[in-house]
């Protein structure tokens, strides 16, 4: 083993000690008391830890590639589930994508309102600036909402639902417009 | 004269033997000494989280200082048991402030990620001030930051706000603002590891 101090290969020295362990040596050494083990070297000389230490750097990368894969893989399964079944509403601006919606998020959104949160939070929540129309399409009847941007007010709510699932309700005339919403879209 | 010459040799002596003892284990392999640095730590993790309001809104992006006081701490501090008190500080400290909705459970986004980092370190040589070394164990915590996050969230039913972002853009966010904290520690690690001579 080669005892080192930072930065610079000092002298070496063999003690029985480990990888990462701080020691403090006399006499020669005490001028640099704050010690490191910075390499392991074998019997014959030859550092330990070359190859072996690129491999796990890859090994690593590698790692970190396979959870973001992961996550990609258990997002588009939970969406799918969630799209199913209306328990998750997506937000679309010109046909991308711009959240996607659950009860949870809506309860937040409407700062746990019972109620549900009112549309128009819900698309600025959602990040939707500049439109002029709306299209709500619905699972339960399969109905679609058509609305100007004018037309937006606060009495129109994301009723939830006890199951995840949400209603649009225009709570002037308590009247169901759109049944499970599965998805919100702005032109 | 030669009276005060012997005794300042005799301190000399005596400072050296105490210089070249070896440092005594309070928990783990450390030292009292570097558990109270490594709670110092852990303390600022806390304490940045709770005051600091990076308007960034993107999911994960204050991994960049608090995975970076971790791995600058582990790596200043190397051996087993190192992030397990910072983790352990910080996420007692996380409870007693009230910071998140998890309640108690908030200590655990703040303890895994410095159990995973005590875990991987070991498997790197703990040569963090390595900077690729010092962004994948940065990313990895911060990853594993994000899933006791994901985990909590679906046990308390809590709302996921940074899931409407989409899980998998989360995970990138993570990812590099973990890695940039990682990164930015190693160069720390660096620099002050040769300025901390009397570091014991």
């Amino acid at each position: 083993m080669v005892v080192g101090p930072v930065g610079f290969v000092w002298k070496q020295i063999s003690l029985p000690v480990r990888k990462g362990d701080r020691c403090k040596l006399e006499p020669a050494l005490l001028s640099h008391p704050a010690l490191f083990v910075t390499e392991i070297f074998n019997e014959r000389g030859e550092i330990v830890q070359g190859d072996d230490f690129r491999k796990r750097v890859i090994t690593g990368v590698l790692i970190v590639l396979v959870i973001i894969g992961c996550a990609y893989l258990i997002e588009k399964g939970f969406l799918a589930i969630g799209l199913k079944s209306a328990k998750v509403i997506r937000v679309l601006d010109e046909n991308k994508p711009i959240a996607y919606l659950d009860s949870r998020v809506l309860e937040q959104i409407g700062d746990q309102d019972p109620k549900g949160p009112p549309l128009i939070a819900v698309l600025n929540a959602a990040g939707a600036e500049e439109y002029d129309e709306i299209v709500i399409r619905g699972l339960g009847d399969g109905s679609v909402y058509f609305l100007h941007r004018e037309q937006l007010n606060n009495k129109l709510i994301c009723s939830l639902n006890g199951n995840g699932t949400a209603d649009l309700i225009d709570q002037r005339t308590s009247q169901v417009l759109v049944k499970l919403i599965k998805e919100i879209e702005v032109k | 004269m030669k009276n005060v010459n012997a005794a300042m040799n005799e301190a000399q002596q005596q400072n050296k033997r105490v210089l070249a003892a070896p440092a005594e284990r309070f928990i783990f392999r450390l030292g009292l000494a570097d558990v109270l640095r490594l709670t110092m730590f852990g303390t600022l993790i806390a304490l940045l989280k709770d005051i600091t309001r990076i308007p960034l809104h993107l999911p994960g992006h204050s991994s960049i200082f608090w995975m970076g006081i971790l791995v600058m701490g582990k790596g200043l501090i190397p051996g087993f048991g190192s992030g397990i008190v910072m983790g352990g500080v910080s996420g007692v400290l996380a409870v007693l402030l009230g910071l998140g909705k998890e309640g108690v459970f908030v200590f655990f986004k703040y303890f895994i990620p410095g159990l995973v980092l005590d875990l991987i370190a070991p498997l790197f040589f703990y040569k963090l001030e390595k900077p690729v070394v010092g962004a994948i164990c940065g990313a990895l915590i911060s990853l594993s930051k994000m899933l006791v996050n994901l985990a909590l969230g679906l046990l308390l039913k809590l709302p996921m706000v940074f899931l409407t972002l989409g899980l998998g853009f989360t995970s990138i966010s993570h990812t590099l603002f973990g890695a940039a904290g990682g990164a930015i520690a190693a160069f720390l690690i660096k620099r002050l590891k040769p300025r901390l001579t009397t570091w014991q």
